[in-house]
């Protein structure tokens, strides 16, 4: 049975009222969604949100944290993404810059990149190349912000159309996020994956979008956070017996003691 | 000739405060956001027709073709907002027959 997750759910708005943060999860979980990712852009609330997601994780939802840069310096995005990698779950790039946007393509660090349908820059085939060959970040479709930038340009949703099928070239794993500020944004996992396929993705596609693409960032997160990882590709798996110096037989000599220096 | 496929969607409306609607203005909703999002085309193809509005308990019935049930899925979620109230609309189940939807819709009501 599939498991899902929605990995854009804004809780800016409503952060200093933890009722309606836990009403918020409690409707999610209604949904079927079990995994949610409360999320901010500014990092000043992330003391907060690590708190309440602390608090409300439970057995039921696996409650998980993201932050999402907006910014167009590259300094300064390198500058957040060393400061806070280790305080979040999942870190998210919104791309106001090409600069960002080519840093965000590269970085190991980022996890999800979404463009603006408005704005340059787009997801072009340069970016979709760094991604597949440097970076392991995944192309992010908030549908919500989707829906409303195309709500002012109709002729915009061909440009969505167009990332997807670059997506697919370039085998980017895609993302679909509800991009939610309030509790009746949200939708549930089903009906938030046939809004992915309005944008072109097929209904396999779009069903990975919302459950095997996100969580496999959360877990591959997790991991990174756990004290048992070194590097990738190195963990530590147990820990053997304390050294005894007395018991130590060395080249055949019984009471050979190491230097001490 | 190919015997048409029908899927049944049972539905329910989770609305912010009191939702006072009807049938008829549900049904408008429907076929505006299916237009809106799909098309004439998409709304010819899916043939989607509400069947079954309950006002109290918010729960309905919608009958479309088997194979452009997602058109109807995403019309239905891109509802955010009727009669000026924020809602979600929910998709509880799905059936191949209109005599198990129904059952299903009597089944809630018992429960409630």
């Amino acid at each position: 049975m599939r498991r899902f997750a929605d990995l854009g759910v804004y809780v800016e708005g409503f952060l200093d009222d933890i009722e309606e943060v836990k009403r918020l999860i409690d409707m999610m979980r209604k949904l079927g969604f079990d995994c949610i990712a409360l999320s901010v852009t500014n990092p000043k609330f992330l003391h907060d949100l690590d708190r309440i997601s602390k608090r409300l994780d439970s057995g039921e939802v696996n409650v998980v944290t993201r932050l999402t840069i907006v910014e167009s310096d590259p300094e300064r995005v390198k500058a957040l993404l060393r400061k806070y990698r280790g305080h979040v779950d999942v870190i998210g790039v919104k791309c106001l810059s090409n600069a960002v946007a080519r840093l965000a393509a590269r970085d190991g660090r980022v996890d999800l990149v979404s463009f603006n349908l408005v704005k340059e820059p787009t997801f072009d085939e340069v970016e979709a190349n760094l991604i597949k060959e440097q970076g392991n970040a995944f192309l992010e479709l908030p549908i919500w912000e989707l829906f409303e930038q195309i709500g002012k340009e109709h002729m915009l949703s061909g440009l969505v159309l167009e990332w997807i099928q670059l997506a697919r070239e370039y085998e980017v794993p895609i993302v679909t996020t509800s991009s939610s500020r309030s509790l009746y944004d949200v939708r549930a996992p089903r009906e938030l994956a046939s809004l992915a396929m309005f944008f072109g993705l097929s209904s396999e596609e779009a069903l990975d979008s919302i459950s095997k693409n996100p969580l496999s960032i959360v877990e591959r997160s997790r991991v990174k956070r756990s004290p048992s990882f070194v590097m990738p590709g190195v963990l530590i798996s147990g820990r053997g017996e304390p050294y005894e110096e007395d018991k130590v037989e060395v080249h055949g000599i019984r009471d050979y003691k190491p230097r001490r220096t | 000739m190919k015997r048409i496929r029908w899927r049944y969607m049972v539905f329910e409306i989770i609305s912010q405060e009191e939702l006072d609607i009807d049938k008829n203005a549900l049904s408008e909703a429907l076929v505006r956001s299916i237009k809106e999002l799909w098309g004439l085309r998409g709304l010819m193809e899916t043939s989607a027709r509400l069947v079954y509005y309950d006002k109290m308990m918010k729960r309905g019935l919608i009958r479309c073709k088997h194979r452009y049930l997602h058109i109807v899925r995403s019309s239905l979620a891109s509802i955010r907002e009727l009669d000026g109230v924020k809602v979600i609309i929910r998709v509880i189940k799905v059936t191949g027959t209109r005599k198990r939807a129904l059952e299903l819709l009597r089944s809630y009501s018992e429960v409630a």
